[in-house]
């Protein structure tokens, strides 16, 4: 499932990110990679997806939606 | 020659602020503001020699994926350098070490300055400086750059280093397979010779991940050998080789990370983290962002106040001093009073209000919760065909329209760039805010300024709106969010003082000078034929006095001039004696806020996109000044 449709508050590994390679390259550089762990703060209708990499740093993530359709997720 | 050392670092880990504490702490010798591009210079000097101290825009890697990181990194690759300080936010240190296995591929003389340490010892980290040293073989030391802690063991260290001719960096391996593709490729480049920096193994790990880096020749050379490489990466990973290398890095760098820090109890306090999460979930988050609003622009505006009344009696003491020592409407005379004029405007008005501004805005960025603003207003900003991140532009247009131009450079679409370019000189500056709070407390009180601004931004997201629909699809929003921490005071002063300093560095002289022109403009009575120009939009559109036209020219120059010039040009000594009705007041104050910022806007947005643009921009917003205006005269 993409980082959208996942639930709240659970802990979430980073199975793909679905996407061409300027804008994965955004990604990686920022820090999502593939097999990371996120935990998603938020769950809003609108307006971006709040996430926090459990892998890397403490700082949160905040992704616009088109930005977190394209991160594949499953729950671990 | 002279050596010339480069800081290099991701965004926001303190690379400037170490900047002015290095060149503050020691006697710098020139100054080459960084008015071609982003990169900062000064020459400054260590036990009697002279360096170069570079500043280059943040980069998050050496595989570019906006404009500042291409900057950096063609610089890194194709300029003279002799040492690099590699500046890594040390409470985030895995994250940063990631550009260092980069920067230590790349082969270049290097030190590691573990800045920020104070908000790693608050968040009860602490790391071995010694490990990391050996991890990487150069040297390693924790600086506070804000508080100037560390800072001359730093520049010593330095000044040791760049007498050793070759430190030898030691090479980080990757993992097994990884290792044999750069082993494989760095043998066929054995005899070619380079004209720029980077060694061998570098360019042999740009030519997996990213061949856009290398030169034609080197290219050609490695072609089939990178293709192979590539298609095996691809089939054993089954993903491309940029992501395959830059996890690489990624897991070298927790491991390292992991190694040498001792994680402790942390210092922050327990109940932080529960306080953000009302900050950042509705129904709560919007209050406090309503709340965030109303503060920051009713502090202003009182403080901004207060603080231009308590200037006013000395001032006009001093004034009234030294122009009856003159010979009354001579020559000199003109000149003092032009010169005093000046004096006034820069004191009086536009200091009292910068100062709440610039000092609410840093303590509000230490606590980190202006990117907060900037996730909450994402969503708005979708509206207009932005996304969130340029909220943090449109936030710096408040302070000046400059700065959040260049910043527009971390958009990483053309096409938002160009958006957010035409947009934030729409938004009034905090030359134009004075003006506006000036004008505003002395005919109209605080509401009017209030309706201005909601005006403004009205008209900023209609423009927005037009623009986003004829370049059509936008692109999503990527932000960090850095962990709200409590403000210090004593940091936000400094900053206060750097940022103030820096503004009165390069806008006093041009202030001053200005309202000497205008005191000989006086003196030469020419100021008649500028109005004359300027009569049938003022006049006859408008319906203001024609004195007022001679000071759109100097709010041309800087729009705080306008505040100063404004008396003079009507021959009074302070605004509220001005001889205009609050109409009148609120007409002229929507139309200095929406023509065109200043002059120096006009070049950097030249400069930054393209002729075509800034005059296209600057029609608009004469255009839109004159009708905005035009409006308010026959509707209030
Ligand atoms: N607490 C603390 N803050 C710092 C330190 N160095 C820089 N800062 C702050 O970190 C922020 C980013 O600094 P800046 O120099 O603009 O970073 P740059 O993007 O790397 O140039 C600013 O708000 C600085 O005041 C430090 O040693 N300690
Ligand atoms: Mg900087």
């Amino acid at each position: 499932m993409n980082l959208i449709d996942a639930a709240p508050e659970k802990k979430l590994k980073v199975r793909n990110i679905s996407s061409e390679s300027d804008f994965k390259k955004r990604l990686i550089t920022i820090g999502i990679h593939k097999d990371d762990f996120l935990i998603k703060i938020n769950q809003s209708k609108f307006g971006p997806v709040l996430i926090r990499n459990l892998s890397s740093g403490a700082a949160k993530l905040a992704l616009g939606r088109g930005v977190a359709v394209k991160i594949i997720v499953e729950y671990d | 020659m002279i050596k010339r050392i480069v800081l290099v670092g991701q965004p926001n880990v303190g690379k400037s602020t170490l900047f002015n504490t290095i060149s503050d702490s020691r006697a710098t010798t020139a100054n080459f503001p960084g008015t071609t591009n982003e990169i900062l210079r000064k020459k400054f000097n260590i036990f009697g020699t002279d360096f170069d101290l570079v500043d280059l825009p943040g980069s998050y890697s050496l595989n570019p994926s906006d404009v500042s990181e291409s900057i950096t990194i063609k610089y890194l690759i194709s300029e003279k350098i002799d040492l690099i300080i590699n500046v890594i936010d040390s409470s985030q240190l895995a994250r940063g070490l990631e550009l260092t296995v980069e920067l230590a591929e790349l082969g270049l003389p290097m030190l590691i300055c573990l800045n920020l340490i104070d908000e790693c010892a608050k968040q009860g980290i602490r790391i071995d400086e010694e490990k990391l040293s050996e991890y990487f073989g150069c040297p390693v030391v924790s600086t506070s750059a804000l508080f100037g802690k560390g800072i001359k063991k730093l520049v010593d260290t330095a000044y040791d280093l760049l007498q050793i001719s070759s430190p030898a960096l030691k090479i980080l391996n990757y993992s097994y397979n990884t290792e044999k593709y750069v082993t494989d490729l760095e043998k066929k480049l054995a005899n070619v010779t380079f004209e720029t920096n980077g060694n061998k193994r570098f360019f042999a790990i740009k030519a997996i991940e990213n061949p856009n880096l290398l030169s034609p020749e080197i290219l050609n050379k490695l072609s089939e050998e990178k293709k192979i490489i590539q298609e095996e990466i691809q089939k054993i990973h089954r993903t491309d080789s940029y992501e395959v290398l830059s996890s690489e890095r990624h897991h070298l760098a927790m491991k390292i990370c992991e190694k040498i820090s001792v994680v402790g109890k942390s210092r922050r306090q327990p109940g932080i983290d529960k306080f953000d999460t009302f900050l950042l979930k509705p129904p709560t988050s919007y209050f406090f962002l309503g709340l965030f609003f109303v503060i920051y622009f009713l502090f202003i505006f009182y403080v901004g106040n207060l603080l231009s009344s308590l200037a006013d009696a000395p001032l006009n003491y001093l004034s009234d001093t030294i122009l009856t020592r003159i010979e009354n409407q001579s020559f000199w005379w003109h000149t003092a009073n032009g010169a005093l004029m000046g004096l006034k405007g820069l004191v009086g008005i536009v200091l009292p209000y910068f100062l709440p501004l610039v000092f609410l805005t840093s303590l509000l960025e230490e606590t980190g919760y202006l990117s907060r603003v900037a996730f909450l207003t994402d969503g708005l900003f979708h509206l207009v065909g932005l996304h969130g991140k340029s909220v943090v532009s449109f936030i710096l247009g408040f302070g000046c329209s400059i700065p959040a131009l260049y910043s527009t450079r971390m958009l990483e679409n053309k096409r938002d760039r160009l958006i957010a370019g035409i947009l934030i000189p729409f938004i009034p500056c905090s030359a134009r805010i004075a003006v506006i709070f000036a004008l505003a407390a002395a005919f109209t009180g605080p509401i009017w300024a209030a309706i201005v601004f909601i005006y403004v931004i009205i008209i900023i997201g209609i423009i927005g709106k037009i623009l986003s629909r004829i370049l059509s699809n936008p692109t999503g929003l990527i932000l960090e969010i850095p962990n709200l921490r409590l403000p210090s005071p004593k940091a936000s002063i400094r900053k206060t003082y750097y940022k103030l300093a820096e503004f009165f560095k390069d806008t006093t002289l041009f202030l001053m000078l200005g309202s000497i022109t205008l005191g000989w403009i006086e003196y030469l009575n020419v100021s008649a034929y500028i109005n004359m120009i300027f009569s049938p939009i003022i006049k006859y559109v408008l319906g203001l006095p024609e004195q007022l036209g001679s000071t759109l020219v100097y709010g041309f120059l800087r729009k705080e001039l306008i505040l100063v010039m404004i008396t003079q040009a009507m021959g009074k000594s302070s605004i509220a004696e001005l001889p205009l009705s609050a109409n009148q007041i609120i007409v002229f104050v929507i139309f200095v806020t929406l023509y065109f910022p200043c002059f120096t806007t006009f070049i950097v947005v030249m400069r930054e996109f393209k002729l075509k643009t800034a005059v296209l921009s600057a029609l608009l917003s004469i255009t839109i000044a004159t009708v905005s205006a035009f409006l308010f005269k026959i509707l209030i």
